[in-house]
This record gives C-alpha cells, sequence and structure tokens, in this order.
C-alpha cells in the first residue's frame, strides 16, 4: 500500500529562520491524520509545501506517487486544500465561488451543480449561498472553503486549521464529512492545535515543533498510554511556570 | 509619548526595508524626487527674496496654500496614505486620545513629504526674514501651516474613511473620488484658459494672492504677507483665523482617534444578495480561460477598483476631449483630426493599465488557481476576455460619438485602426508585464484612502512600460492612417496592420506571460501577500 502523502527531507527558511527543517513524513492511505504542534512550529508552512504553495528551498513531496514540484497539475489534481490565512475570491456568492473552483479544476458543470446544492446543505450554507462571500462570518468563511476543497472529489485532502472560528455545531457537521471522506476510501491530513480534538478525532499523528517531527504514527503509539495533552507536553519539555514566577499577577487580583 | 512613537514608526521603517529591496528603491526615489522639488521651491523663494520682485510674496502665498491643499487632496486621489500608524493598533491600550494625539502628529512628519514640507517652511520664513517683525510672522505662519497640512490631511482621511461605514458605501466612495479629480482636471483647464486672457498678469497673481490668504488653506501663510506691508489688521485677523483652524481640527481628529480607539474593527457589510446572472456563465462557457473571464466580469461589476478603472475608462476620454476644446488657441484638432477622436484613442491607451495590476488585486485569494494549477495562458486570457467584454461597448460607443459630433464618419476607420493597436497592444504587453512585476495591494473594501505600507514601485514600472508600448504599438498604425487620408493603400492597410500589431502582442503577451505566471506561481503569491512582501 503506498502513502497518500510523503514528505521527504523538506526544508524552507525564511532569512535566517530555518521554519521547517529536513522534516519527512508519511500519511498512510485511508488515515484521518492529525498534525499538531505549538505556534510557530511549521504546520502552515509544511502544509503550503505539501500543497504547492511554497516552493521549498530543498526535498520532495509526493501525492499518491506523484511529486508535487515536478508535475504539479498531476499532483494539485488528487488534493483538496484549505488553507488558512489567504483569502477567497470574495466578491462572488458562496455559489459562484463553488461554481468557479469546480470549472478550474475541471469539473463538469452538471456536477458542479448537484454537488454544490448538496455541499452547501450539508453545511448549513443553503441559505447564504447568494450572498457574497466577503459578508460570510469566519465560520462561514471556512465552511464554504471547505467546501470548495470537496467539489472537485479528491483523494486526498489537506486542511490547515479547519475547525478554527467554527461553531460546535459546524465542528460537528465538519467532523462528520472527514469521517465520512475516510470511510470512502480516501485520506485527511488536516493542522490543529486542540488536542482533544485530534484525539477524538485522528487515527494517526504526527507532532511537530521547531520544523521537526518530534513523534509520529497511530494514536495509541504516539500516546503511549497516556493522555495526548499530557504526551504533547511531555514531548516538548513544556514546564509550567514554578511558584515565585510571575507572583506579581495575584496583587491585581487581591487589590479589586 | 512623542518620542516613542516616532521611534516607533522609525522602527517600522527600518524593519519594512529590510524586508525588500523594492522598498529600499522606492524610498531613495521618493527621497530624490522629494529633494529635487525641495531644492525648486527653496531656490526659488531665495532668488525672489533677493531679486525683490514685486509678486515674490504672492507667489510664495499662493505656492504655500497650493501646497496645503496638496497635503488634503492627494491622500484622496493617489492610493492614500502612509497608515504605518494606525491608531486602530492602539485600541488594547489604556490611552485616551489626548495622549497619542501630539506622536501621532510629530511622527506624521517623519517621512519624505513631511520632511520636504518642513524644508519648504523653513526656506519660507528665511524669505520674510527682511525685518523682525514679518520673521516673527514668518516663524509663526511656518508652524501653524505646517501644523495645518498634518492635521488637516488626518482629518480628511480619517474621516472620509470612517464616517463612510458599510461597505457598500465605502465601495462607492472610491468611484466618487475618481469622478471629482476628473472634473478637477476640467476646472483647471478652464482657469488657466482665464488667466491666459487676462492682460495684466502681475494683477491676476495679486488677486489669486489675496483671494488664497483668505482661504482656510492660505489663512497660516498669508500672516507673515500682510505684516510685511504692515497691514497689521488682516494678519492679526489671520493669526486667529489660523489658530481657530488648527484647534478646531485637533479637536475634530482627537474625537475621530477616540472612535478609533475605542472600536477599531471597520465595519461590516449588510448581508446583499446578489442574482444569479447566468447571463455571464451562458457568456463564457466553461473551459478554464472562459471561468476566469466569468470571475473577473463578475469583479469589473462588484469590486470597487475595478469599479473605478470603468469610471476612468469614461471619465478621461471626456476630460479630454472637453478640455482640449475649452482651450481656444488648440484650434479644432490636430491637424485634420478634429479633437473628438481623442476620445477613443485615450480610452485605447488607458485599456492594459487594469491588467497589469490583476494579480495584485486578486492578492492572496489567488491561490485557488495555484491550487487548481490553472494553466498561466487561461489565467492571462480570461482577463483579457472580460476586459475586452467591458471595455469592447464603451469603444464602439465613444468611436460613434466622436463621429457623430464631428460630422466625420470617414475617420472612424482609421481611428479604429489605430485604438486597435493601441488598446489590444497595450494590453499584450501589459498580461507579460503584469505576470513578473507584482506588488501587495490594500484588499478591496478597506478604506480606499488607505495604502499597504511602502512598496507599489513594482506597479508604477509596469504601468509605464504598458503606456510606453501602447504608444509604440499605434505609432507605425497613426502613420498609415495618416497616409491614408489621400492614399487608398495606405487606408487599407491602416486596420489591416493595426488589426494586426494588436492580435499579435496579445497572442504573444498572453504566452510569455503565461509560461511565466506556470514557472513562477508560487512566488507571484508572495510577491502579493502582505506578510512576506
Amino acid at each position: 500500500m503506498t502513502d497518500a502523502l510523503v514528505l521527504d527531507q523538506i526544508t524552507k527558511s525564511f532569512g535566517a529562520k530555518r521554519a521547517v527543517d529536513a522534516l519527512s513524513l508519511a500519511v498512510p492511505r485511508g488515515s484521518l491524520f492529525g498534525l499538531v504542534g505549538p505556534n510557530g512550529a511549521g504546520k502552515t508552512t509544511t502544509l503550503s509545501i505539501a500543497t504547492g504553495l511554497l516552493r521549498p528551498d530543498y526535498g520532495r513531496v509526493l501525492v499518491g506517487g506523484v511529486d508535487v514540484w515536478a508535475d504539479p497539475p498531476a499532483a494539485k489534481a488528487l488534493m483538496g486544500v484549505l488553507p488558512d490565512g489567504l483569502r477567497l475570491f470574495d466578491r462572488l456568492s458562496g455559489r459562484e465561488l463553488l461554481r468557479y473552483v469546480g470549472l478550474l479544476r475541471r469539473v463538469p458543470p452538471a456536477d458542479i451543480e448537484t454537488r454544490s446544492r448538496e455541499l452547501l446543505d450539508a453545511l448549513g450554507l443553503t441559505g447564504d449561498a447568494d450572498n457574497l462571500v466577503v459578508d460570510y462570518s469566519s465560520g462561514m468563511t471556512k465552511k464554504i472553503g471547505l467546501a470548495c476543497a470537496l467539489i472537485h472529489a479528491p483523494a486526498l485532502l489537506v486542511l490547515d486549521e479547519p475547525f478554527e472560528a467554527v461553531d460546535p455545531l459546524s465542528g460537528e457537521v465538519i467532523r462528520g464529512i472527514l469521517r465520512r471522506f475516510v470511510a470512502g476510501g480516501g485520506t485527511v491530513i488536516f493542522s490543529s492545535h486542540v488536542m482533544e480534538l485530534v484525539e477524538q478525532l485522528c487515527d494517526h499523528l504526527a507532532v511537530v515543533a521547531q520544523g521537526r517531527v518530534v513523534a509520529a504514527g497511530s494514536l495509541d503509539a504516539v500516546r503511549a498510554g497516556e493522555s495526548l495533552q499530557r504526551r504533547f507536553l511531555d514531548l516538548l519539555g513544556v514546564a509550567v511556570p514554578s511558584e515565585g514566577v510571575l507572583t506579581w499577577l495575584q496583587s491585581s487580583s487581591d487589590s479589586n | 509619548m512623542v518620542a516613542v512613537l516616532v521611534g516607533l514608526k522609525l522602527r517600522l521603517l527600518r524593519n519594512s526595508l529590510r524586508q525588500s529591496a523594492w522598498r529600499v528603491v522606492g524610498l531613495v526615489l521618493a527621497t530624490a524626487y522629494g529633494l529635487f522639488l525641495v531644492g525648486l521651491a527653496v531656490a526659488g523663494m531665495v532668488a525672489l527674496r533677493f531679486t525683490g520682485v514685486a509678486v515674490g510674496p504672492d507667489v510664495v502665498v499662493i505656492g504655500l496654500t497650493a501646497l496645503t491643499v496638496g497635503w488634503t487632496l492627494m491622500p484622496l486621489l493617489t492610493s492614500g496614505m502612509d497608515d504605518t500608524l494606525d491608531p486602530g493598533r492602539f485600541a488594547l491600550l489604556p490611552l485616551r486620545a489626548g495622549e497619542v494625539l501630539p506622536g501621532l502628529v510629530v511622527a506624521s512628519l517623519v517621512g519624505v513629504p513631511g520632511l520636504a514640507t518642513v524644508l519648504v517652511a523653513l526656506a519660507s520664513v528665511v524669505f520674510w526674514a527682511t525685518r523682525v517683525l514679518p520673521a516673527l510672522a514668518g516663524a509663526a505662519g511656518a508652524v501653524l501651516g505646517v501644523l495645518t497640512c498634518v492635521v488637516l490631511a488626518r482629518v480628511v482621511t480619517t474621516s472620509l474613511g470612517a464616517l463612510l461605514g458599510g461597505r457598500r458605501f465605502r465601495d462607492s466612495a472610491a468611484g466618487i473620488v475618481a469622478v471629482l479629480a476628473s472634473l478637477s482636471g476640467i476646472t483647471l483647464g478652464m482657469g488657466l484658459e482665464a488667466v491666459r486672457r487676462t492682460p495684466n498678469a502681475a494683477e491676476l497673481v495679486g488677486s489669486l494672492a489675496a483671494l488664497a490668504g483668505w482661504t482656510p488653506f492660505g489663512w497660516a501663510w498669508a500672516i507673515p504677507a500682510d505684516a510685511a506691508d504692515g497691514r497689521w489688521g488682516p494678519a492679526a485677523a489671520k493669526l486667529v483665523l489660523a489658530v481657530v483652524l488648527l484647534v478646531g481640527l485637533l479637536r475634530a481628529w482627537q474625537t475621530l482617534l477616540d472612535r478609533r480607539l475605542s472600536s477599531p474593527i471597520e465595519a461590516r457589510g449588510g448581508g446583499e444578495r446578489v442574482g444569479q446572472s447566468g447571463w455571464i456563465d451562458r457568456l463564457t462557457g466553461s473551459s478554464t480561460a472562459g471561468a476566469v473571464a466569468g470571475r473577473c466580469l463578475r469583479y469589473w461589476r462588484r469590486d470597487p477598483r475595478y469599479v473605478t478603472s470603468v469610471v476612468m475608462f469614461l471619465i478621461m476620454p471626456i476630460v479630454l476631449v472637453v478640455s482640449m476644446q475649452l482651450q481656444r488657441h488648440s484650434g479644432r484638432g490636430l491637424g485634420p483630426v478634429p479633437w473628438e477622436f481623442l476620445g477613443p484613442f485615450s480610452l485605447a491607451m488607458l485599456v492594459g493599465l487594469s491588467t497589469c495590476q490583476d494579480l495584485a488585486y486578486d492578492g492572496t485569494a489567488m491561490w485557488t488557481h495555484l491550487t487548481s494549477s490553472v494553466p498561466g495562458r487561461a489565467d492571462r486570457l480570461g482577463r483579457l476576455i472580460a476586459l475586452g467584454v467591458v471595455v469592447g461597448p464603451l469603444f464602439v460607443v465613444l468611436q460613434v460619438a466622436a463621429a457623430a459630433l464631428s460630422g466625420r464618419w470617414d475617420l472612424v476607420l482609421p481611428s479604429t485602426a489605430v485604438g486597435l493597436a493601441a488598446a489590444l497592444g497595450g494590453a499584450g504587453v501589459a498580461s507579460w508585464v503584469g505576470a513578473i512585476l507584482q506588488s501587495p495591494t490594500a484588499p478591496a473594501g478597506a478604506n480606499p484612502f488607505r495604502t499597504s505600507n511602502g512598496g507599489g514601485l513594482q506597479a508604477v514600472i509596469a504601468t509605464m512600460v504598458t503606456l510606453a508600448a501602447s504608444g509604440i504599438f499605434a505609432a507605425p498604425v497613426v502613420i498609415l492612417a495618416w497616409i491614408g487620408l489621400d492614399q487608398p493603400w495606405a487606408a487599407v492597410a491602416a486596420p489591416v496592420v493595426g488589426l494586426g500589431i494588436g492580435l499579435g502582442s496579445v497572442a504573444l503577451g498572453t504566452r510569455l506571460g503565461g509560461s511565466h505566471l506556470d514557472g513562477h506561481w508560487p512566488e507571484v503569491l508572495k510577491n502579493v501577500s502582505e506578510k512576506h512582501a
């Protein structure tokens, strides 16, 4: 069985800062893969390189065995992508945006019609389908972005912080969609810093810190009998501030 | 607080220069240009002082008043105001507007326009310092004048930006400003014509200076002029007026600042629904280039930056034709061609310019094109198709109007030939240049008077290359069309050559631009995203 996504020694520096440092990772086909790590660990940089948005200084990315940076069109056709912090063509309505992405992905117009109706319905966006995306809330923007990533029925979903700013109800809907996607033979990799979410949803994960993989594998292998939160703190060697530091913070609560 | 804010501004400036070599080049060019203008102004004032020309004081007052008007208008006309120290960013700090205000005023002077204004104001003090009292009046006028410049500009931009709340309103603001700007062009033309007709120029300058001195823009600057002539009453009156104006402006700015400090988030628009506009989809089809064209067509209608372009396409030709006709001495036209035909020609010259900016306007939204590997050529072609759908009918209307107004239907064919060469030629080159040079642009719907700090030099270069190319491609067709007025062979050749040049440029430009994009999509995305610029 080939892996759905393989990152091989990818490296990227911004000026003097090495954001991703010879990072290697294999995402098994059919897995729901979580990428966790502290802020600034290089999660977004890693996913940007994996999806062809950012050229690595060094390293290879294989999607379904196709090299993303050697044959971009073939590799990108297999991926559905939801980046974080990038704008959408937000002067289109939700429906128009879906149609636009579908056409760029060469989905037959008739299929776009039915798929976008079902996606909008599943994500609870039907009522706002004809409003401009620029007027959407940040949670709705995430959801329409997810719909765009799904419209061409990809084999691999790459999602950067898909649950950020999403309300609990929509979060449950998205979790359901991701589980169904994996049950249907697809593969998902997404980044998050909410351990409980990853623990509950994922079967595989990787912990990254300072641009390197600290631990990777199946959920049970990585957490090694502990809670993921506990294991995460152990892996990163994070110490909770000891007594005697930040004592002046208490004065404000005393005086009030 | 003043030192903290000025230090912050300097540090932000230094960091932005470190991030991009383009910024350094831009700053060097701006400094050179500023020094050149300041040098001219200072040399002029020194010369006027020591030659003792009678109109000297009048010219100085008019010039400084114009400078103040410039401070007010420039941020509205150009891409906006340097917003490095956006007060909204201080919203979470326990600061009152009164505390940050002095620092913001001084920090506004840090920068090329601010320093240039200070230098010119200092030179004006030297100009007035012939005796003690005018020198003192000059110093007071200079301080008041410089402060008025800075605060007036801030108040105008903040109030227009903030008070025009919702998105709908902000979207139309850019278009309104474009119209006002073009109309002021006509007004200027009429004014110049009036000056030309006046027999006594010195007298006119005198009355103009008197008028300028009594406008709010000129109160401060006119104080020393009155003092030098011993007109103490008007001098005192203007001193009072200038002080009241400055205090009032500071109050207004403080109120605006307070509001900005307490509600820094820009208003969201209401949920207006859009029609299905299926005609666009039917028109552009479902090919990749067609999809891009359909998306662009919707943007031409909904994105204020594109709407402004359309307004410019409409207004510029009319302004040019009207102002040429206003000037009596310029005759009925250029040789045998009436001025009316300048309309379609100027539109054709402008067509390429919007294409230069297309990718920058997309901003980071272009990741959609990257992840679906849109062929560069389809991207380039789609945008040109949309441009053609927008501009084509306009061109026909202007062409027919020119012919109908001048009664010269025989000129329609040669004029169209020239227009095709300039428009298609420029659009082709823009497809190529626009693929290579981009700079980050403020997103649609942000305060239109705000510029994303620094940068923009790439856009200027792309614009100039495109304009030059339009002219160069049009030149041979102009010559052929001219000969064609007598020689039938040239009259036939002109449209053929014009169409050939235009289509050739589009074919080559979209191919070169497209293949550049295919190889450099990630770099283009990086160029337009603010973060890494």
